[in-house]
C-alpha cells in the first residue's frame, strides 16, 4: 500500500517540476530558474531507493526533454549519471548537513548544465559559453533545504496513515 | 532529516552487502541508450516523427502555465471600466476607417501592380492567408530562442512554416505535434534568412546571433549602400519565407577598412519577447498556380 502511495506522489511531484521547469519566465530571469527535476530525483533516490532507482530517473530525464523540446536523451543521460551518483553515496548523503548536500548538489547541477551545452554544441547551435549556469547551480542549491522539507514531510505523513 | 524515513533496516542490509554490478550494468544500459539518442537524433528520420508524437505530451503542461496569464486577462477584461471600454472602443473604429481607407487605395494598387508584372512578364504574386495562434509557452532555455504556439498538425501548422506578428517576420516552424508546435525565432543562433534592403534591394543574409534584439548581416562587402535606417524585408530567395514582409530595421553600420566586410547590425521589427499572438502564414499555392 505505501509503494502505491509513493508512486503517486513521485508522479504528482514529477508533474508538478515538469511544469515549474517550463514556467514562462522573461529572458532575464531563465537563468535564475532552479534546476526542479533534478533536485527531485535526487530527493527520491535519497528518500526510497528502493522504490526510485536509476530506470525511474532515466524516465524523469526523458519526460523533461519532451516537455521542454530538447534532443531526447539528454536530460536522461545526464539524470541517470546524477541518481546512480546518488544512490552510491545515499548512506553517506543522508547524514550530511543540509549545506553539505546543497554544495553536492550544486556540482551536480553544474554537471547538468554541461551536458546540456554539449548536447547544443552537438546539435550545431553556436552559442555563446558564459558563466551564467552558476546562477541555476546556485538557486538550485538554495531551493533544496526547502523542497527536502516540504517532500519529506509529505512523504512521512503518507506513511504515517 | 531522512531518519524520519524509516528504511526497514534488512533492507539497508541487503543494499549495503549486495555487490553494485547489476546496477553498473543498468547504468551502462541506460545511459548508452540516452547517448544513442542523442546522437542518431538528426541521423534517423524515425527519432524526429517519435519526438513529434511524442510532443503531443507537453501539451497539456503548456497550457497549465500559461493559464495564469490567461485567467489575468480575462478577469482584466470583465473589471475594465465602461469609460476605458468606451474610449478603446472609439479608438479602435477610428483605427478600422482609417485602415479601411488605406485598404481602397490599396486594391487599385494590387490591380495597377497586377498590370505591371504582366506587362514586364514576371510571377505573379503568391496569395498567402493567415491564421491567429497564441503563444503558449517560450523555450525555458536561455541559449534557444524559441516559442510554443498553441496550434499543431490539426491546425495545418507545417515545419518550415513562416510566422509573423503585426510589426514583420518572427520565425519558422521547427516541429509540429498534434496540437502545438515550436517556432525557431530570427534571432536564435541556428538562424538565418535571405533579406533585402527595401530602399534599394541590397540582398544579405540576416543572422541570429543569440540577442533577442539584435540581428547581424553576414558577408556584406563595406562598399554596399547599407545605411542606418534602412529596412530589410524578406527576400523570399532561400525558398522558405515569403517575400516582401518587413524583417528588421539597420541599427548600426561600421566599415574597418582592416576587415574586408562590413559590420551591419539590425534590430528586429517583430516583438520577438513580447508577442501574445502570432500569426501563422499559409501560402496558397493553388491561387498562385492559377494566377499564373
Amino acid at each position: 500500500m505505501n509503494s502505491v502511495q509513493t508512486f503517486w506522489l513521485i508522479v504528482i511531484s514529477l508533474m508538478v517540476a515538469l511544469a515549474l521547469s517550463v514556467w514562462p519566465l522573461p529572458l532575464e530571469l531563465r537563468w535564475w530558474r532552479p534546476d526542479w527535476v533534478l533536485l527531485l530525483v535526487v530527493f527520491w533516490v535519497l528518500a526510497t531507493p528502493q522504490h526510485f532507482g536509476l530506470v525511474s530517473a532515466w524516465l524523469c530525464g526523458l519526460s523533461l526533454d519532451i516537455v521542454r523540446g530538447t534532443t531526447l536523451g539528454e536530460n536522461a543521460f545526464a539524470l541517470v549519471i546524477v541518481a546512480h551518483a546518488i544512490a552510491l553515496n545515499y548512506q553517506k548523503m543522508r547524514m550530511d548537513s543540509g549545506l553539505q548536500q546543497s554544495a553536492v548538489i550544486f556540482v551536480l547541477v553544474c554537471f547538468h548544465q554541461f551536458v546540456s551545452m554539449w548536447a547544443l554544441g552537438l546539435q550545431g547551435v553556436a552559442y555563446e559559453f558564459t558563466l551564467h549556469f552558476l546562477l541555476t547551480a546556485l538557486t538550485t542549491a538554495l531551493v533544496w533545504p526547502f523542497l527536502r522539507g516540504f517532500l519529506s514531510v509529505a512523504h512521512t505523513r503518507l506513511h504515517a496513515f | 532529516m531522512f531518519s524520519l524515513l524509516r528504511v526497514a533496516p534488512e533492507l539497508v542490509i541487503r543494499r549495503i552487502f549486495t555487490n553494485d554490478s547489476t546496477s553498473s550494468l543498468r547504468l551502462l544500459v541506460l545511459a548508452s541508450i540516452a547517448l544513442g539518442l542523442l546522437f542518431l537524433d538528426q541521423k534517423l528520420p524515425w527519432v524526429d516523427a517519435a519526438r513529434a508524437q511524442l510532443s503531443g505530451l507537453s501539451a497539456p503542461f503548456y497550457w497549465v502555465t500559461s493559464l495564469p496569464q490567461r485567467v489575468g486577462e480575462a478577469v482584466g477584461g470583465s473589471f475594465t471600466e465602461r469609460r476605458v471600454l468606451h474610449d478603446e472602443n472609439a479608438e479602435l473604429k477610428a483605427k478600422i476607417l482609417i485602415l479601411n481607407a488605406k485598404l481602397q487605395r490599396s486594391a487599385t494598387v494590387r490591380a495597377e501592380n497586377v498590370h505591371l508584372r504582366e506587362l514586364l512578364n514576371s510571377s505573379a504574386l503568391v496569395k498567402q492567408s493567415f491564421r491567429v495562434a497564441e503563444v503558449v509557452g517560450v523555450a525555458p532555455d536561455p541559449n534557444r530562442h524559441q516559442i510554443v504556439i498553441n496550434m499543431g498538425w490539426n491546425d495545418g501548422a507545417y515545419v518550415g512554416q513562416p510566422i509573423i506578428d503585426e510589426m514583420g517576420l518572427v520565425g519558422q516552424v521547427v516541429e509540429v505535434g498534434p496540437l502545438t508546435s515550436w517556432v525557431l525565432m530570427l534571432t536564435d543562433t541556428s538562424h538565418a534568412l535571405s533579406v533585402q534592403v527595401n530602399r534599394n534591394g541590397t540582398r544579405a543574409i540576416a543572422e541570429g546571433g543569440g540577442r533577442i534584439d539584435q540581428l547581424e548581416l553576414s558577408h556584406v562587402a563595406a562598399t554596399v549602400d547599407i545605411r542606418v535606417g534602412d529596412l530589410l524585408v524578406s527576400s523570399g530567395l532561400e525558398g522558405r519565407f515569403p517575400p516582401g514582409y518587413p524583417v528588421a530595421h539597420v541599427t548600426e553600420v561600421t566599415v574597418d577598412p582592416g576587415k574586408p566586410f562590413a559590420t551591419v547590425l539590425a534590430r528586429p521589427l517583430a516583438q520577438l519577447d513580447r508577442s501574445r499572438h502570432v500569426l501563422l502564414v499559409f501560402t496558397d499555392t493553388e491561387a498562385a498556380t492559377a494566377l499564373r
